[in-house]
């Protein structure tokens, strides 16, 4: 560098070290212009250049080995200068930075003045590079002090713009949350404390007091700082932190000051509603009823999770794994938990040693489910070998009342379900007496009365005991509706009545003429009654100590020859062609809500069905059945015709029926209509049925209604 | 020569050795941005591999009564007195505030207000609402957490139904059920972990598909089992006339001796998983029909649950039935009950519906109680989403109609460590929007699943490259109604 240029760049930094010392001493007394106020903000755009050149020019420094190297030294020198001289500028900068507010203080002093020193050295390194060239171990020293003092105030500033502990907060966020149990967190030091904490004591603490206020304890967040007392007990709109809190972030009162993280609104409404209940300090959340505002809010910040932690080491997961197979689970209550559940859910598995061979994990053992399994009371003494049991399940074994003091050893024991086994009222007691941690009961259906019930009840109060329902008289139920189980309501000569209900023990009574079954004179249903006529069934169901249920309507149908071949001659209404021909005689009526399913539609065509016997039969009557629902457009058929023959070719009529027009009252109703003749032997049969043309009352009178047709029945 | 081809092939090297190093470097950097823990542990993959809960559970089992079709909150849970005086009138445009409405009644050119038909009164020591449809849900209010502000995000049934069942509107997601059963697994090995009842009320009904209870990707060992209401409540378990259990059980010997006999030549894992399903399936044999079998049941549970709980196939039976499976270790009950789809005859239907469900529902929460296992089994009742609070079709002073509401609805929770005897949440006066407390279909599925000892964040599983979990990318515990 030629000399000209060196004194020119001398006098640039001797000129940026006055002015940094005239700021450092009166800026104090300086206020800043809002255009300085901006350069300072551009502080963090420009020093990252002087950090660069300085660490490289101190690494020339470094490693230089004599003078005389012209090129090398000139780089040196020319880094050495725009390092300096960036670090001055970036120094200015942050010095008017400084000035807005904000920042931590103690952080600040470390950055600010590491960075004054770097700027030093490194002025003073290129001012008397000549003289170091002769002494390049003093140069190197200063040159590596430089280094360490600049990733020193580096690091600071690093700090001050994103916060403390943020270069290792990765590596240390992980750690556990403290967890307070609901029932033993405190409003004020589990609640409000953090929320200051978290977002406040990083300038509120006793060694940097800014406002003169700390808030890291309970007396000075009471003490209030410069502006006053933080709050008006009891009234947090007149309290000065709510009004700090509330104002707008633009202004400068506005708390946390803008840039800093704010309070979440959450946040500001549990302050408000703690300052709200007078701000309180040593009360308990869960000692609030259950629809306080700020119980809720506070239950929405406590961790939600509240585990039991076990004093007691995990086993061998190996060991474990030994002991399952297909009817005894021993599973880890949790990925991680030492402790153990057993579930035995099988009987077929069990063997006098299934619960000794489980003594290897007997500490880890909290909970065992033995629902249903042979367990005697000798099998629990080697229960009362898992120390730590806190649950156990012993519904329906075969356990007594006198085998529970074999559970007194069990000091965990919380939650013990007896029912289905044999209690006794003495023993029980005597039993709940000494397990002392018991606080949950169960025993319905083990042989007490309700009077014994309600004394164990009311002698344990500390323990919720279930032990069935608690009402004296229940309702009165009614019983439900009688079914009929035989496979086909069509049959041929006779058939059983097959009548069920579901409830063991119910009387069924039933009449075949059409009235209404009663308790006194209708027959009782024995399974023996057999029918031989197509009929009404009307049945229902007694039992004492229920309601008797509502009648139901059942029928069976007699039809005493099936054809051996069906042809339909006609075409089946498209929407309801069921199963077409195979509906007539498939020993199967449908139900009202069918249509389509089992009912065979007829409307543009009359039904023709054209039936061949093998053997001619003596017929006498004909009959089929409809589903009608007038308000629908399903009507009854118009008429019915009968035709007949030993030959196909000359089928005779042998007879017609007209039937009545339908009435406009009538509604959803499956009924049948019957053919009678006189006698006829009969190879061939045509049966026709015409749709009813509606009736005059109807809106569609003349046209065609809708016939419903299945099961057809020869007799 | 050969030194310039020598010298063109370092080039060459060198380039590729840069340009790979870059895209090498670079694509480490790019994944990791991408997938934040790609350079994480596996922990969390691996604790789901051995089916373990993430922390200690309260509930161990679930029994889900499912009312599908959409049972109305106005007439169950959440009483609305001001729409009773407001009846008839136009619902006014600032409450429904945009809400769309389905193609069923959004032809109508009038929304008339209607309240409740059925009275409210007060129950228990929590003094919840409960309408006098409800009279054995009324005696056991004190055990249910009754929330009023549910919402959801679909209108119609099916994708409403989906979405409550595997967390999305589309399907093809793995259902609760199945999330549950893979990430805790099995605790009876001689039953499903999974299991679903179906049953039919007289309303107006609205179908179910196996798609709900389905596995999605997961592995189909998680899938739910549909137990049918005839003589086989599962299919093909059975053996054939004339096989005794001892052929079964030599022919599964043999059959397992051969199995090995080819896993020695192969060395195919799949063979050994074959011959434990086998195995599984030969236990079920037993463990099935004896867990279905209620003619054991005493007078008194009859009594408790309805006479209907001994005819197969009602949701009493299904009721008695999902407590019986429960009780034996099935991790996941899931019922359906069709028919509360009431656009029109609200009255009657509902009645119907209600004296179908309400003493059985009742029951079981009773009957879990008795035996010491409400605690570690939780109950959930609920619908699909809420009704309207205008009428659908003709409004007269007996009948009236509710179309679908998906922005408020009631449901209600007991046991597995939820909070007993609590309402929780409100709505406004006219029971269509919330105004205190909302929660999502997620947050519920969050909140069940915490209730099990699994967090919802933590419950994964990774499918076509990206991890899915039940509650997609959104849901948050409901920390009010835990205990």
């Amino acid at each position: 560098m030629k000399t000209v240029n060196k004194q020119i760049a001398v006098n640039v930094l001797i000129a940026l070290s006055a002015f940094i010392l005239f700021l450092l001493l009166f800026l104090d007394q300086i206020e800043l212009p809002d255009l300085l106020q901006s350069i300072g903000r551009m502080h963090p755009v420009l020093l990252h250049f002087p950090i660069v050149l300085l660490l490289i020019s101190f690494v020339f420094v470094c490693i230089k080995k004599t003078p005389g190297n012209n090129t090398w030294s000139a780089m040196e020198e020319w880094f050495l200068f725009a390092g300096a001289a960036l670090a001055g500028l970036t120094a200015i900068m942050g010095i008017f930075l400084s000035k807005e507010s904000g920042y931590n203080d103690e952080i600040l002093f470390i950055h600010q003045w590491g960075a004054i020193v770097l700027f030093f050295i490194a002025v003073i390194l290129y001012i008397f590079n000549k003289r170091f060239s002769q002494k390049i171990i003093a140069a190197r020293i200063f040159a590596i002090s430089g280094t360490v003092v600049l990733i020193i105030s580096g690091h600071y500033g690093g700090e001050l713009t994103h916060g403390s502990g943020y270069l290792t907060g990765p590596l240390t966020s992980a750690q556990e949350q403290k967890q307070v149990a609901f029932q033993d967190a405190m409003i004020y030091e589990d609640l409000i404390r953090p929320v200051f904490a978290a977002k406040c004591q990083g300038c509120h603490n006793p060694s940097k007091l800014k406002g003169q206020l700390s808030l890291t304890d309970s007396a000075m967040l009471l003490k209030g700082g410069k502006s006053g007392r933080l709050f008006v007990h009891g009234s947090p709109e007149l309290s000065l932190i709510m009004e700090r809190i509330h104002l707008p972030e633009s202004d400068k009162k506005h708390m946390p000051p803008a840039g800093k993280t704010q309070l979440s609104r959450a946040e500001e409404d549990l302050i408000n509603a703690w300052i709200k209940d007078s701000a309180r300090f040593n009360v308990k959340i869960a000692s609030y009823p259950e629809e306080d505002s700020l119980r809720k809010m506070a239950i929405a910040f406590l961790p939600v999770r509240k585990e039991e932690k076990f004093d007691f080491a995990a086993t061998d997961e190996s060991k474990m794994e030994k002991l399952n197979n297909d009817f005894r689970k021993v599973r880890p209550i949790a990925a991680n938990s030492p402790a153990l559940a057993v579930n035995f859910f099988n009987n077929r598995g069990w063997s006098a040693k299934s619960i000794e061979e489980l003594v290897g994990v007997k500490q880890q053992i909290v909970s065992m489910e033995l629902h249903k399994v042979p367990v005697t009371n000798d099998d629990l003494k080697h229960i009362a070998g898992f120390v730590n049991l806190r649950r156990l399940n012993l519904n329906f074994t075969q356990i007594t009342a006198e085998g529970l003091v074999h559970l007194l050893p069990l000091e965990h024991l919380q939650s013990l379900s007896l029912t289905g086994t044999k209690m006794e009222m003495e023993s029980l007691q005597r039993y709940l007496n000494a397990a002392k941690s018991l606080n949950q009961l169960a025993f319905w259906n083990s042989g007490l009365s309700k009077e014994n019930i309600r004394s164990l009840v009311a002698a344990n109060k500390h323990i919720r005991i279930n032990a069935g329902n608690e009402e004296e008289d229940q309702m009165m139920l009614q019983l439900n509706k009688v079914q009929l189980k035989n496979s086909s309501s069509v049959f041929s000569e006779t058939a059983f009545l097959q009548l069920k209900h579901p409830i063991p023990g119910v009387d069924i009574r039933y009449t075949l003429d059409g009235k209404d079954p009663d308790s006194i004179v209708s027959p009782v249903y024995n399974g023996k009654d057999k029918v031989d006529k197509s009929v009404l069934i009307k049945a229902r169901a007694y039992k004492s100590g229920w309601i008797s249920g509502d009648i139901t309507e059942f029928r069976l149908y007699k039809s005493r020859y099936k054809p051996d071949a069906v042809q339909l001659i006609t075409a089946v209404h498209e929407r309801f062609p069921a199963l077409g021909t195979e509906s007539f005689f498939d020993g199967k009526i449908g139900g009202y809500s069918q249509y389509g399913d089992r009912w065979v539609g007829f409307s543009a065509f009359p039904m023709e069905l054209l039936l061949l016997l093998n053997d001619t039969v003596n017929l006498r009557s004909v009959t089929i059945n409809y589903l009608s629902n007038p308000p629908a457009g399903f009507f009854p058929p118009g008429s019915l015709e009968i035709w007949g023959g030993e030959d196909v070719q000359h089928l005779k009529l042998v007879r017609k029926k007209n039937l009545p027009v339908t009435s406009k009252d009538e509604k959803l109703n499956i009924s049948s209509a019957e053919i009678n003749f006189d006698r006829q032997k009969l190879k061939w049969i045509k049966i026709i049925a015409h749709p009813q043309t509606f009736p005059s009352w109807h809106k569609a009178k003349g046209k065609l209604s809708v016939l419903l047709i299945d099961e057809v029945l020869l007799n | 020569m050969y030194r310039e081809l020598y010298e063109h092939a370092l080039h060459i090297n060198r380039r590729r050795f840069l340009s790979r190093l870059a895209v090498g470097v670079g694509s480490v950097a790019l994944g990791s941005l991408l997938i934040p823990d790609l350079f994480k542990r596996k922990e969390e993959e691996e604790t789901m591999m051995k089916g373990l809960a993430h922390f200690a559970p309260k509930a161990k089992r679930v029994i889900y009564l499912f009312q599908n079709g959409a049972p109305s909150h106005l007439e169950s849970f959440d009483y609305k007195p001001k729409l009773r005086e407001l009846w008839g009138t136009e619902l006014p445009a600032s409450v429904r505030d945009g809400q769309r409405l389905t193609g069923m009644s959004s032809g109508q050119k009038s929304f008339p207000l209607v309240g409740s038909f059925f009275d409210f009164r007060q129950y228990g020591e929590s003094q919840a609402w409960v309408s006098d449809l409800f009279p054995y849900m009324s005696k056991i209010v004190d055990e249910l957490c009754i929330i009023r502000s549910m919402h959801t995000e679909a209108i119609n049934h099916d994708p409403a139904l989906t979405f409550f069942q595997t967390g999305a509107q589309q399907g093809n997601r793995p259902s609760m059920g199945s999330w549950v059963s893979y990430g805790l697994g099995s605790e009876n090995e001689n039953l499903p972990a999974f299991t679903v009842l179906l049953s039919k009320g007289k309303g107006n009904g609205q179908g179910v598909y196996s798609k709900l209870w389905s596995n999605g990707f997961l592995d189909s060992i998680y899938q739910g089992v549909q137990f049918s209401n005839g003589e086989d409540p599962v299919l093909y378990l059975k053996d054939p006339e004339g096989m005794t259990r001892e052929d079964r059980r030599k022919t599964l010997d043999r059959l397992a001796e051969l199995n090995e006999l080819s896993f020695k030549e192969l060395g195919d894992p799949e063979i050994h998983s074959k011959v434990s399903q086998y195995e599984m399936a030969y236990r079920m044999q037993m463990a099935v029909p004896e867990a279905m079998d209620l003619s054991k049941e005493p007078d008194e549970i009859v009594r408790l649950y309805g006479p209907d709980c001994l005819v197969a196939g009602t949701y009493s039976a299904n009721c008695l039935l999902a407590r019986k499976l429960s009780e034996n270790g099935v991790r996941f009950v899931q019922l359906y009950h069709q028919g509360w789809d009431q656009h029109q005859n609200l009255p009657t239907e509902m009645a119907g519906q209600a004296k179908d469900t309400d003493q059985p529902s009742a029951a079981l929460i009773t009957d879990l109680k008795q035996r010491g296992l409400l605690d570690e089994t939780l109950v959930i009742w609920g619908g699909e989403f809420g009704r309207t609070n205008y009428s659908q079709g003709l409004l007269t002073k007996e009948n009236y109609g509710r179309d679908h509401h998906p922005r408020c609805f009631s449901l209600w929770l007991a046991g597995g460590g939820i909070k007993p005897g609590i309402v929780y949440g409100e709505t406004d006066e006219f029971g269509y929007n919330i105004v205190r407390d909302p929660v999502h279909v997620h947050d519920l599925h969050a909140t069940v699943l915490h209730q099990l000892g699994l967090d919802h964040e933590k419950l994964i599983f990774k499918h076509l490259g990206r991890r899915y979990r039940l509650t997609d990318v959104a849901g948050k515990l409901v920390p009010g109604i835990i205990a």
